[in-house]
């Protein structure tokens, strides 16, 4: 008990790494709330970390948290940081034990539809841009092409260059309309997801429920509850410990 | 990434894979490939694959007479493929031929629908002779069994050869042909390797199989019967039929005798011809019984043999053993799915990583890649394979022996048996990342710049586009032609090496611009040149300080070419004076 007081107080005054160092250690020990909350400092004070830096702390909480036992919560852990390191095959690979240990859907269900919509969502904001820049250049360099020489054959390139610099340009229209969005993972250990409510009392009449697993939008907050849009486009509240934010 | 693509590519290939795969299959025989002249002679034409098919028109053969194609007959057909069933229909139509005259006819592929697809079937050869003489003084014998099983291989062996009266090969007969309408042609017959004969077999060269190719025969004892004494050879041939149901072995032909060859063997002609018959017959394929199959059997028929070897047999837990199993013996090792050891409660105690499957004829190897989990196995258990024995008519299963092992458990390790109870999935969460990420997040161009540059290229296009139209259509002939006078001109500059060379290919291009032949170039005064054609009342193509600049650049080239060892000029300044020829009109 003592330790961890001085550990938490240490924590105050070393700088990230340290924190860091000191939470891996924690980790090590078997230590994991000590892991997870120094980690979660990390996250809260240092804001001028990486993206890459930030979702690798994002995969070692999840990991704490699976060590503790709250599998459905290390869920959220590991979409949050796949959200900033979409590629990582760790990541990955503990999000889908954590989901299968924890009964829900697999989050890449592995058909031509899911790993389509993978490859199409594995670029992070900062890549999507330089291929939508890159897409451009490239239809730039067919209509110019085309503009200057004319032709058939130089008129269907430059039709698709456009198209090669429309589907270039995709992945970062989705990260322009769903990076600002406030979302939330459904983590409900229950077989029929969390109650949505009318009001945010407990005894509101329930509207609906949003099954575990499932994204949600948050529209507004209130101390242990969480306004979130349905997928049908109704609204409701939720109480909060069973929306876990993605935005960290 | 990859991981994903290629898992993309695998379900695009899994859902182009699992496409119908019933497509039909045609095939055509004749009764007999030799007939004499008023016989009639049967075309058999299989479908299989559809459950409707319709025969297209009738070919015309000059000297055949082909009859109606009436309804066919049907047959269904039920096989097991692997651990599958698999339903086969069969529809046979017969077209009866009545051969006309003798000669050697080609019956061209006949035209099939079946199931929206239209198909051809083989292009088939018959023989129609006046007589077929010679009978006593050949010997021709086919041996099959009578009955098998589906799946079970067999041999069909060709027996045949002459009297020896006629002598040795190519004395009295120098031309064996075997007439076999049946082969290649049978339904749900599979091809195997032809068996190995005895070491020190004499072989007899040129034999022809349906009066195609040739083939050598095994030359055997010679034989006595009827008073008359045979050389023989033979030819065997190894099958397997792929499902029950009835294989027609149509009439065969021996035919042999002398042909005459000419100089230079261009049209070789029969002399003697001799022929002996082998009357039809057929093979009942029978279905695998039903009772007594286990489930887990997987096709295996024949009567084999097991062995099993391991790579290593003293082993830390965890550590891969390559265990090979080999079956061998008469069966059809190369058409049965191995036994799956990771289904085998048997090899719980084991990790199976995979498999290497080799297969030849006369032998099958599956090495098994194998890890004990724990350090109280003692040996790799029996592998077992339910195999059908035709002779007994039982199913049975052979196994291979025990292997013992030894398993060391690792130290400080308290789980590997303890992983293999676990339950699905069975792995555990991948370890924590401890090394930062350093990297600072690279530079990106902004959301307003790329949004920019997309409302910018369409512009920019725009107006360049309208720039460069003002100018004309730069896909017209006239300014294709340009420019592939233009790049004709760059190309021998970079290749001339001597002003004469430098000069041909301005004349060239000069030429090319002019509609004139080179050598009208040779010579020329462009002034004087741009002078007559004003004259002549015919617009100028040149101006008249282009005109200047040309003759100049030709009189530049004469003198280096005559004057100063043909060294060459400045390239460009050929290129610069033909830019501003083209700029100016030409």
């Amino acid at each position: 008990m003592l330790g961890a007081l001085l550990l938490a107080c240490a924590s105050l005054f070393t700088p990230a790494e340290g924190r860091d160092q000191a939470a891996i250690e924690a980790f090590r020990r078997g230590d994991f709330d000590s892991a997870a909350s120094l980690w979660t400092a990390v996250l809260e004070d240092s804001s001028a970390l990486s993206d890459a830096e930030r979702g690798r702390i994002l995969y070692d909480i999840g990991n704490a948290v699976y060590r503790k036992g709250n599998v459905v919560e290390s869920v959220g852990w590991y979409t949050a940081s796949l959200r900033l390191r979409p590629r990582d095959a760790d990541a990955w690979k503990n999000l889908e034990y954590a989901r299968a240990t924890a009964k829900l859907d697999p989050a890449d269900r592995g058909d031509l539809a899911s790993t389509a919509w993978r490859v199409f969502t594995s670029l992070t904001a900062r890549e999507s841009r330089w291929l939508a820049l890159s897409g451009v250049l490239v239809g730039f360099a067919a209509l110019a092409a085309e503009a200057l020489r004319g032709g058939r054959v130089l008129r269907r390139l430059a039709w698709l260059g456009l198209v090669v610099a429309l589907a270039a340009a995709s992945p970062w229209v989705y990260h322009r309309t769903h990076d600002d969005r406030d979302t939330a993972l459904v983590l409900e250990a229950t077989d029929h997801g969390a109650d949505v409510r009318s009001e945010p009392r407990s005894d509101a009449t329930v509207v609906g429920n949003v099954a575990s697993g499932a994204e949600v939008e948050r529209l507004d907050e209130l101390p242990g509850w969480v306004k979130v849009e349905l997928p049908g486009g109704n609204s409701g509240w939720i109480e909060s410990r069973a929306a876990f934010s993605l935005k960290r | 990434m990859l991981d994903l693509l290629s898992r993309a590519l695998v379900v695009i290939a899994a859902s182009v894979a699992l496409a119908p795969q019933n497509a039909p299959v045609v095939n055509a025989r004749l009764s007999t490939g030799v007939a004499r002249l008023g016989s009639d002679v049967a075309l058999v034409v299989d479908v299989e694959g559809k459950d409707s098919a319709a025969i297209g028109a009738l070919p015309t053969v000059d000297g055949l007479k082909f009859g109606a194609a009436g309804s066919p007959s049907v047959q269904v057909y039920e096989s097991i493929q692997g651990r599958s069933r698999v339903r086969t229909v069969k529809q046979s139509f017969v077209i009866s031929v009545v051969p006309q005259r003798t000669g050697t006819f080609t019956i061209p592929p006949i035209t099939v629908t079946a199931g929206g697809r239209s198909l051809s079937t083989p292009e088939l050869s018959l023989k129609v002779v006046d007589d077929l003489k010679g009978e006593e003084l050949g010997y021709f014998q086919i041996d099959a069994p009578k009955e098998i099983v589906a799946g079970q291989p067999f041999t069909v062996e060709l027996r045949f050869g002459y009297d020896t009266a006629l002598g040795e090969i190519n004395e009295q007969v120098n031309y064996i042909n075997l007439s076999l309408p049946w082969l290649d042609q049978l339904p749900g017959l599979l091809e195997l390797d032809t068996p190995a004969s005895m070491s020190g077999a004499a072989w007899i060269k040129g034999v022809r199989l349906n009066s195609q190719g040739q083939t050598n025969a095994e030359r055997i004892q010679p034989r006595t019967e009827n008073g008359r004494s045979f050389l023989l050879m033979r030819i065997r041939k190894r099958y397997l039929a792929t499902r029950p149901g009835r294989l027609e072995f149509a009439t065969s032909h021996l035919e042999f005798g002398q042909i005459e060859n000419s100089v230079f063997n261009l049209a070789p002609s029969e002399k003697h011809t001799y022929y002996k018959r082998v009357a039809p017959f057929a093979i009942d394929v029978l279905e695998l019984p039903e009772e007594g199959r286990p489930i887990e059997f997987t096709g295996a028929v024949g009567t084999l043999a097991a062995n099993v070897s391991a790579d290593r047999r003293d082993v830390d837990a965890g550590d891969s053993i390559k265990v090979s199993a080999e079956w061998t013996g008469e069966g059809n090792l190369e058409f049965f799915d191995p036994p799956d050891l990771a289904r085998m409660d048997a090899f719980k105690g084991f990790r199976v990583f995979g498999t290497n499957d080799r297969k030849t004829p006369d032998r099958r190897v599956v090495t098994y890649d194998l890890a004990p989990i724990s350090p109280e196995l003692q040996a790799i258990p029996p592998i077992p394979l339910v195999v059908f024995d035709p002779a007994k008519k039982v199913y049975t299963t052979i196994a291979t022996d025990p292997i013992p092992i030894r398993v060391r458990a690792l130290k400080k390790v308290s789980g590997l048996a303890a992983e293999a109870s676990r339950s699905e999935p069975g792995f555990d969460i991948k370890d924590i990342q401890t090394e930062p990420a350093r990297e600072r997040d690279p530079a990106a161009p902004g959301d307003g710049t790329i949004a920019a540059t997309f409302v910018a290229v369409p512009l920019v296009w725009l107006c360049l586009r309208t720039a460069v139209r003002r100018r004309g259509d730069p896909d017209a002939p006239a300014a294709r032609a340009r420019r592939a006078a233009r790049r004709a001109l760059k190309r021998a500059l970079a290749a001339a090496k001597t002003a004469s060379e430098q000069a041909r290919a301005l004349q060239a291009f000069l030429a090319a611009r002019t509609d004139e032949a080179p050598e009208a170039w040779i010579g020329r005064d462009a002034v004087a040149w741009r002078t007559a054609a004003a004259a002549a009342g015919s617009a100028p193509r040149l101006s008249a300080e282009d005109a200047r600049a040309l003759r100049e650049l030709f009189a530049s080239l004469d003198e280096r070419a005559w004057a100063r060892g043909d060294e060459p000029v400045d390239p460009a300044a050929i290129e610069r004076t033909a830019d501003a020829l083209i700029k100016g009109g030409l």
